[in-house]
């Protein structure tokens, strides 16, 4: 053996050793995923819409052949994948379908993965502490459970039994207008006081995540509802007219 | 395009998951029908194990595989049906795959009793969606008479298979609900005893000629079979003993399914015919 030889096998297993090397580092700063760290804010609307966002986006863009599934089972979540996808798209425009398919898979996401129970959902919507629910916090219970009764027809029920539609002078105007009050919405809860179980809180906070990811913000619901339409408009004090 | 009920009231332990699991699997085998099977029970893995070993379940799986997974089994179904996605096609993406292109099983994990009790709410509908996707919808059901859910089942179904344990209450029992509900008067009845032992005086022929039945079909009970059932391998078994020796103990065994299906489809037939 002579000395080129034994350079080029001493370059040849350097190569391979930083090849080697290079590898190990890789995957040691390779990014792992952690486990859901608990804190003060973990159950947060705005962090649980953060967990539905990442995970729905993982689900939706994951590369399937890479995860070795069998010729069956890649079929399978191939075409679920794709409804996925398909309902993702169509409940931005409105479909009432869609929507309800994505907040299926909002649920299931929150109750079965993120670990939302009875104890920490309170975090999120203080539903055991009346006085701590905000206007629109009440207006979305009430509308929720109007929904599971009357379906479509909950907010004509809603405005109907309490005599809504009339013109009210607010503090402030100089002209009567069709207004529903926080007031108002304060009053009814107290009349109504829902009793609500884990799932009802569940879908009520599937629904507040949902509608500013996916749907119509404060409008979603009442978008939906059998009614000729809704106009909407910036409201500054927000907190006073609901 | 038939739904076949496996019916008993479950009070008493008749074997009527391992008699489905046999029958269907017979008919996978041995016919070219295109077949669902789907459990009706809550958290219970009985048909599940009967195809697949569940302690071997997720040992070398891929660390996310099932993370990137959306709604598996009848729940995902169940969603797939609220949300008014109704296509039948769409069944057959939420079963787990026995034989390709002909046995696929549609059960649950159902972790949260609530989750089922919704789930409950959409089994005929689950059932009459799959009805028109598979050949052969198979049905396991348990339940009282009276329970909207089951006796809404029943109706719908085009055969319901009685089972009934060798024990001589619970065939008085069924006696009595022959006579007081209408849908066990009906044609469309079969009487199977499961897990019978031959050489027991309430054997199948006994157990007819009291019942006043033409014909009472019986699964008799295999060591063989019982331990396939539990290591979720009958599969396996029925491929293995589709040519068996006439005098091979197991014989009685495949021949009572053989006999158990032929008498169904024939039965099914019929129902046919009538329409």
């Amino acid at each position: 053996m002579n000395i080129t030889n034994i350079l080029l096998t001493l370059v040849v297993l350097v190569i391979v050793g930083v090849v080697i090397k290079y590898f190990i580092t890789k995957n040691k700063n390779a990014q792992v995923e952690e486990d859901l760290i608990i804190n003060d804010k973990t159950f947060t609307t705005e962090a649980m819409m953060d967990f539905v966002k990442r995970r729905l986006d993982e689900i939706t863009k994951i590369n399937l052949y890479d995860i070795g599934l069998s010729e069956e089972e890649l079929k399978r979540r191939k075409a679920k994948k794709y409804e996925l996808r398909k309902a993702l798209k169509g409940c931005t425009y409105g479909d009432v379908n869609d929507k309800k398919y994505v907040k299926e898979i909002i649920f299931d996401l929150l109750s079965k993965e993120y670990g939302v129970n009875e104890t920490n959902i309170s975090k999120a919507i203080p539903f055991d502490i009346p006085s701590l629910l905000t206007p629109k916090d009440k207006f979305d219970i009430l509308i929720y459970i109007y929904k599971k009764d009357f379906a479509y027809e909950a907010l004509t029920q809603f405005i109907k039994k309490y005599d809504l539609a009339v013109l009210k002078y607010i503090a402030g105007e100089t002209k009567p207008s069709y207004v529903i009050t926080a007031e108002e919405i304060n009053d009814i809860y107290e009349q109504e006081e829902p009793a609500l179980s884990f799932a009802d809180k569940l879908n009520v906070l599937v629904q507040r995540i949902y509608q500013h990811y996916k749907g119509y913000s404060s409008i979603d619901e009442i978008r939906d509802m059998n009614i000729d339409g809704v106009s909407r408009r910036s409201i500054s004090d927000y907190q006073k007219v609901f | 395009m038939a739904i076949i009920t496996f019916w008993s009231d479950g009070k008493i332990e008749t074997g009527k998951t391992a008699s489905m699991a046999a029958i269907s699997t017979f008919l996978s085998i041995e016919h070219n029908y295109k077949i669902l099977i789907l459990n009706t029970k809550h958290n219970d893995k009985t048909l599940e194990d009967c195809f697949w070993d569940s302690s071997k379940d997720n040992k070398f799986d891929f660390k996310n595989k099932n993370k990137t997974d959306i709604g598996t089994g009848t729940g995902g179904l169940t969603k797939a049906i609220l949300s008014n996605k109704t296509d039948p096609n769409t069944v057959t993406n939420y079963t787990k795959t026995i034989f390709k292109d002909r046995l696929e099983l549609l059960t649950d994990k159902n972790d949260m009793e609530q989750d089922f009790e919704t789930q409950k709410k959409f089994f005929k509908e689950i059932i009459k969606i799959s009805n028109k996707y598979y050949d052969l919808v198979f049905v396991d059901l348990s339940g009282d008479i009276d329970d909207d859910i089951t006796n809404g089942i029943l109706e719908i179904s085009n055969l319901i298979v009685v089972n009934l344990a060798q024990r001589m209450r619970q065939i008085n029992e069924f006696m009595k609900i022959k006579q007081d509900k209408l849908i066990f008067n009906k044609d469309n009845i079969i009487t199977l005893l499961g897990k019978c032992d031959t050489n027991s005086k309430y054997n199948a022929k006994n157990a007819s000629r009291y019942i006043g039945e033409k014909e009472l079909l019986s699964i008799p009970y295999n060591t063989l079979f019982a331990e396939a059932c539990n290591e979720g391998k009958v599969a396996d078994l029925f491929i293995k003993f589709r040519k068996i020796n006439p005098n091979d103990p197991n014989a009685l065994l495949i021949n009572s399914v053989k006999t158990a299906s032929e008498k169904i489809v024939e039965k099914l037939k019929e129902e046919q015919m009538r329409i």
